[in-house]
C-alpha cells in the first residue's frame, strides 16, 4: 500500500465509494430491517467487504479505507438522525480489518480473499463481543446451560454443538472468500468498463 | 431535559453497571422508575424482543431448570443462586442499554465532523461534503437498476453479478467525477 498523501482524484474516489457504501447501508439495511430478514448484519457485511476490496483496488493508499468508513458511518448517522453505536462500530471495524490486511500484504486476489474472510468472521464475533459487553461474562454460563439442556432434549451430544460452531466458521469463511473474489473481479471489470466508456 | 444532564445520567448508568450488584440493582430500579415518569418511550427501545427473551431465560428458565433447587414459589422449585445470577446479568444489561439509548438521544444533533477531526482525520470535512452531495445520485442509480426493467435487471444481477455491479459502479464513478469537475470549474469561474 502507498503512503497516505491524498491527491484530488483520491479524495474524489474516497467520496464516491463512501457515498456508494452509505447508499447500500441505508437502502439495503432499511429494506432488510422492514422485511425482518434474519442475518441482516451478515448480508450487509458481505456487501461492505466487496465495496472495501473494490475501493482498495481503486485507491490503494494507507488510511483511505478508514476515511471511507468514517464518512459512511457519519452519513448513516445523519440519515438515521442519531448516533447508533453498534452499526458505527461495525463499519469502522470492517474497514480497520481491511486496512490492516492491505497494509501488511500486496493488493492481489489472495489478500482480497483474506480480507473478505476476516471481515466476515468479524461479523460472527461482533454479536458475541456485544453480548459479552452488555450481559457480562456470566452469560457464557447461561448459554452453556441452554446448550446442554437443548442437546439433552434433542438427543445430541456436546460434540454436535462444536460441529455446528465449526460449520458456522467455515460458512462465514466461505462467504468471505466469495466476497474477496467478487470484489477483486468487479474492480477489474469496473476499471475496464471506465476505460471503455472514456474512450467512447 | 438538558443534553448535559442526559450525558451525565448516561455516564452514571454506565458506571453503575460495573458496581457490586447491591448498588447497581438500586440504581437500576431508581432509573427505570425515573424514566417511566420522564420519558417512557426510552423503555420501549430498551425492552425489545431480544431483551425480553433474555429476561425469560435468565429469570425463569435458568433458575427453574438448574439442578440445585433450594427455594420454592408455591409448587415451583427453583435455584436461588441461579436467580440472583440471572438478576445480576439482566440488571447490568438494562443499565448499559439505558446508558447507550440516553447517549444516542443526547447526540442527535452532535457535530460528527468535529468528532472525526478531533481524532485526526483532517480531510474528513471535504470528503464528507462531496459524499453528501453524491448520496442522492447513488440512491437513484441503485433504485433505478431495480425499478426499471425489474425482471431483466434482477436476472442480470443473479446470473451475471460481476458485469451488473461493475456497470453500475463504472457509470456512477464516471458521472460523479464529471459532475464534480464541472462544479469545480463553475465555482472557480464564479470566484
Amino acid at each position: 500500500m502507498k503512503k497516505a498523501i491524498l491527491n484530488k482524484d483520491d479524495i474524489q474516489l474516497i467520496a464516491i465509494f463512501a457515498a456508494i457504501w452509505a447508499a447500500f447501508e441505508i437502502l439495503l439495511g432499511n429494506s432488510l430491517h422492514i422485511m425482518k430478514i434474519p442475518f441482516r448484519g451478515t448480508i450487509l457485511t458481505f456487501f461492505s467487504a466487496i465495496i472495501l476490496i473494490i475501493a482498495n483496488k481503486f485507491i490503494g493508499k494507507r488510511g483511505a479505507l478508514l476515511l471511507i468508513a468514517s464518512v459512511t458511518a457519519s452519513l448513516k448517522a445523519v440519515s438515521a438522525g442519531g448516533f447508533f453505536i453498534a452499526p458505527m462500530i461495525a463499519i469502522i471495524m470492517e474497514s480497520l480489518i481491511a486496512e490492516l490486511i492491505f497494509y501488511f500484504s500486496k493488493s492481489n486476489l489472495f489478500s482480497s480473499i483474506i480480507a473478505g474472510i476476516f471481515i466476515m468472521l468479524y461479523t460472527l464475533t461482533h454479536g458475541i463481543i456485544a453480548q459479552l459487553f452488555v450481559f457480562g461474562i456470566d452469560i457464557v454460563n447461561i448459554y452453556n446451560f441452554i446448550a446442554k439442556e437443548l442437546s439433552g432434549i434433542l438427543g445430541l451430544n456436546s460434540a454436535n454443538i462444536y460441529y455446528f460452531l465449526s460449520f458456522l466458521i467455515v460458512f462465514y469463511a466461505f462467504a468471505g472468500t466469495i466476497a474477496g473474489i467478487l470484489g477483486e473481479r468487479i474492480a477489474i471489470h469496473t476499471k475496464e468498463k471506465i476505460k471503455y466508456l472514456s474512450e467512447k | 431535559m438538558n443534553k448535559t444532564v442526559i450525558k451525565i445520567l448516561s455516564l452514571i448508568l454506565f458506571v453503575s453497571a460495573f458496581l457490586p450488584f447491591e448498588l447497581s440493582s438500586i440504581i437500576c430500579s431508581i432509573s427505570i422508575f425515573t424514566i417511566i415518569v420522564l420519558k417512557p418511550i426510552i423503555l420501549q427501545k430498551v425492552f425489545n424482543k431480544f431483551l425480553i427473551i433474555m429476561i425469560l431465560i435468565c429469570l425463569v428458565v435458568y433458575p427453574v431448570l438448574s439442578i440445585e433447587k433450594d427455594s420454592a414459589i408455591w409448587i415451583i422449585n427453583y435455584s436461588n443462586s441461579s436467580l440472583i445470577n440471572g438478576l445480576k446479568i439482566i440488571t447490568r444489561a438494562i443499565l448499559i442499554l439505558l446508558a447507550f439509548n440516553l447517549i444516542s438521544i443526547a447526540s442527535k444533533d452532535y457535530n460528527i465532523k468535529s468528532f472525526w477531526q478531533k481524532i485526526g482525520l483532517n480531510s474528513f470535512d471535504k470528503i464528507f461534503d462531496i459524499s453528501k452531495d453524491l448520496l442522492p445520485s447513488a440512491f437513484d442509480v441503485i433504485k433505478n437498476k431495480f425499478t426499471r426493467n425489474k425482471r431483466q435487471n434482477l436476472k442480470n444481477a443473479f446470473f451475471h453479478p460481476i458485469h451488473f455491479i461493475s456497470d453500475i459502479l463504472a457509470r456512477f464513478i464516471m458521472n460523479s467525477t464529471k459532475n464534480h469537475q464541472n462544479y469545480e470549474q463553475i465555482t472557480m469561474r464564479d470566484e
